[in-house]
């Protein structure tokens, strides 16, 4: 697997690249502003790019604005956003370009590398990967005559899953429950939610994340 | 005559007038008793001939107005030599046909040249550089044409009956009238030539003038142009077209048509001074307005557009001199750009206080519409460095507000970008020497995953700090997002109606503030179950509603509210807060957006 971290603080980009290639991934470049991350990308496409959402030249969100930016051009562009914050709004703006082969994870998901590695490669291989802490942040969200209530605890952590991106076959290992269980908790889920069911895994993200916004 | 009594001179200038005056009336009488004469030598049974009053009255038009105009405005040259064309004017007369032509002797041509300085140096009054010589000499030349002229013909004898019945007057030298002819012919096309290079100087005199300075200038335009084609044109028509040549016509209803016509043309002149003069005159009715308009009402703001008015200038402003610093601000307390004295006049008209004015506009009138309005004025001053003050106050209160909101900016990044990544790196490398960790102690281990539980826990504490500090996505995303996340993070729900435009940093951190902390409060203490947030642009401004459906009763006074106050007015905006108990609390505010630099 190929590699471009772009990230401006020296100390987590060359951390991050020797977290990877402690695990044999190849880190084919490491950029620090997100004009270099652009040509660099256009120059030679990796398989996946890890881009913090902040960065130069402007400070501000440069490194969301060129995944955008690139997804929009090239359609195998995989990235894992790196963020300092819990801002759904962003995750959102990253999965309305497509929800195949993009995450958004926080800055300190590098803190535990193991699983860190594991979204990497979930969205290496096209998947989606949104950070816990947003999916909570957005189940913490009080609702008018919340319809969450209406789901069983089972079926909120199936629906918590979903948000986070994790494919029906994820859900069923990390919940313990086999994958016809996980398939009909999630046709109950979207049912009592009113929603649209999507077989498509990475669309499915969007429509939840959304709801749960709305 | 009022002229007589004009304040402002008195003593010696007074008796010299007298004088002057009293020449005038003689020299009239004189002209009267020439023309008795001549009609008694030459025992004409004819009364005092109707020209002589026309141009006694035309003299009398020009020593009038020229007396007006030295009272008015002894500073400009205009009136005395209005005076003197007037005597001129007069004194001509008395050397009347038949006994001596008056052109002869020189008197009409100092009379034309005089009239043509007169309105070539009005207002002034002055003549400069190249003038002063080329005028001169242009008149000695005119007036040696205008001698061999009469001394070489005969026709200006009186017509009695179709029959010249005079002897040839004294001046002849020999009737020649093939020379004469020749000679007007070239004095002819020179005088049109001088009379384009008249125009042409008006006319360039009229692009360089102020506005002002045209209002002067442009009736005297006007006069100059009829003047100058009865005077140059038709004397040099005279010399090429035949017939005119027999002056005067046999006709009397021409003789006398002529004779009004180019008095007509002259008399304007004198009339149009008067005029201008009569102008100014309604400007000091004006100013007595002014001072009525000041007592009325008297606002400052309104000294500016009635100085305008008064002064006739569209551009004049009051200015004052700033006691601590020494810069000018006008009437509102604004500073003043140095480009708003570029080409102007500025007279003091009290202590720090100037008018700027366009220098053609008179200088008395400038004196005493600032005598008049000094009260208003010093009143306005007084406002106008109150206002200057509250300005800067508001600005500097608008400046603090922003430093701290830049402040809280940099510790937000600062926090991100420093202990934030060392936080991340330290989980990480606990998290790497928990793999690594093979010596099996069980105390080691657990200590291990304490310490990356608390590192985890210390970087979520620093996220909400720096959160609570300032919300990067606000800058980021703006309004819309960053409300949209205090929703995510309220425990009660919130629907919101955000617009999406962007507004200035100050603004949006203001507003965003206003909204955390009405969210916070009515978390705390509404009991509320629902919270409304609108955020929306209606006509100029932009208003921020938040309402609960709570127990209501907040605290007005109380150290959160007033503070949002404050942040609020430091933009110029308005806060309110409507708590009555058991009805919720509605907290509204609007910011003017346009304001974003705080100066209303």
């Amino acid at each position: 697997m190929r590699v471009v971290i772009a990230e401006d603080s020296v100390l987590l980009r060359e951390g991050m690249a020797r977290l990877l290639s402690d695990e044999g991934i190849e880190v084919i470049a490491q950029v620090d502003n997100a004009d270099a991350f652009k040509s660099r990308v256009k120059a030679d496409p990796p398989d996946v790019s890890i881009v913090d959402v902040r960065m130069p030249p402007d400070h501000n969100v440069a490194g969301l604005v060129a995944a955008t930016q690139l997804r929009s051009e090239m359609p195998d562009f995989r990235v894992l956003i790196l963020s300092q914050y819990v801002e759904p709004h962003y995750a959102l703006e990253l999965l309305e370009t497509g929800a195949d082969g993009v995450g958004y994870l926080l800055k300190e998901r590098i803190g535990t590398p193991s699983q860190f590695i594991e979204k990497l490669k979930v969205v290496a291989q096209g998947g989606t990967a949104i950070d816990p802490d947003v999916v909570s942040q957005l189940f913490g969200r009080p609702r008018r005559d919340d319809p969450l209530s209406l789901l069983t605890e089972r079926e909120r952590g199936v629906l918590a899953a979903m948000a986070e991106g994790k494919t029906n076959a994820a859900i069923s290992d990390s919940l313990f429950m086999s994958e016809k269980t996980v398939e009909s908790h999630v046709r109950n889920i979207f049912m009592k939610l009113d929603l649209h069911s999507d077989p498509d895994t990475n669309r499915r993200v969007l429509a939840v994340l959304r709801w749960l916004r709305q | 005559m009022h002229w007589l009594s004009c304040p402002g001179t008195i003593g010696p200038r007074m008796s010299g007038r007298r004088w002057v005056f009293a020449l005038a009336v003689a020299v009239s009488l004189g002209a009267f008793w020439s023309q008795q004469y001549a009609l008694n030598r030459y025992d004409l049974n004819l009364p005092i001939p109707e020209w002589l009053w026309v141009q006694l009255a035309v003299g009398w038009a020009f020593l009038l107005a020229g007396f007006a105009s030295h009272t008015r405005r002894p500073d400009s040259a205009t009136g005395r030599w209005m005076i003197a064309l007037g005597l001129i004017w007069i004194g001509r007369l008395v050397f009347t046909p038949p006994l001596i032509q008056w052109e002869s002797i020189g008197l009409g041509v100092a009379f034309y040249g005089l009239l043509f300085v007169i309105l070539y140096t009005f207002p002034s009054g002055r003549l400069s550089g190249w003038e002063r010589w080329a005028i001169p000499i242009y008149l000695m030349v005119v007036a040696v044409l205008s001698y061999v002229d009469v001394a070489l013909t005969d026709f200006y004898g009186w017509v009695v009956d179709n029959q010249v019945c005079c002897p040839s007057h004294l001046l002849l030298i020999e009737d020649n009238p093939e020379l004469r002819n020749r000679l007007a012919s070239y004095s002819a096309v020179g005088a049109a030539l001088v009379f384009l290079a008249i125009v042409v100087s008006f006319l360039a005199r009229w692009r360089r003038a102020t506005t002002v300075g045209r209002r002067d200038v442009g009736p005297l335009v006007l006069v100059l142009l009829p003047l100058l084609l009865m005077m140059v044109l038709i004397p040099g028509i005279n010399a090429f077209v035949d017939g005119f040549a027999s002056f005067p016509f046999p006709d009397p209803a021409a003789n006398r048509l002529t004779l009004y016509l180019q008095n007509g043309a002259l008399v304007l002149v004198p009339v149009v001074i008067f005029w201008q003069l009569v102008g100014t005159r309604l400007s000091r009715a004006k100013v007595a307005d002014l001072v009525r308009d000041l007592s009325d009402s008297g606002t400052p703001d309104e000294l500016d557009s009635r100085l305008r008015t008064t002064l006739g200038d569209p551009e004049a402003l009051l200015v004052f001199r700033r006691e601590e610093d020494g810069d000018y601000v006008g009437v509102d307390g604004r500073s003043l750009s140095a480009n708003v004295f570029n080409d102007k006049a500025v007279s003091p008209i009290g202590d720090r206080v100037s008018i700027v004015h366009d220098p053609a506009v008179d200088a008395d009138l400038v004196s005493a519409a600032g005598n008049a309005a000094r009260l208003a004025i010093t009143n306005a001053r007084l406002q106008a460095e109150l206002k200057a003050q509250l300005i800067e106050v508001r600005e500097s209160r608008l400046r603090l507000v922003t430093a701290t909101d830049d402040a809280r900016r940099r510790v937000e990044r600062d926090l991100h970008d420093g202990a934030q990544q060392r936080l991340v790196a330290l989980a990480a490398t606990l998290s790497k020497a928990q793999e690594n960790e093979t010596t099996d102690n069980p105390v080691l281990r657990s200590l291990l995953a304490d310490a990356a539980g608390e590192a985890q826990l210390a970087m979520e504490d620093l996220r909400n700090l720096a959160r609570g500090v300032h919300p990067a996505i606000l800058s980021q995303a703006g309004l819309g997002p960053a409300i949209a996340t205090l929703a995510d993070l309220s425990r009660i729900p919130i629907s919101s109606e955000v617009s999406a435009e962007r507004y200035s940093d100050a603004i949006e951190v203001t507003v965003y503030f206003v909204i955390a902390e009405a969210v916070s409060n009515a978390n705390k203490h509404s009991e509320a179950t629902q919270i409304d947030i609108v955020i929306q642009r209606r006509g100029g401004e932009l208003t921020i509603s938040v309402e609960d459906n709570g127990v209501g009763d907040a605290d007005a006074q109380g150290s959160g509210l007033r503070g949002l106050r404050d942040r609020i007015s430091a933009l110029g905006g308005k806060f309110t807060v409507d708590s009555p108990i058991g009805k919720g609390t509605h907290i509204s505010a609007s910011v003017p957006p346009d304001t974003a630099s705080g100066v209303t």
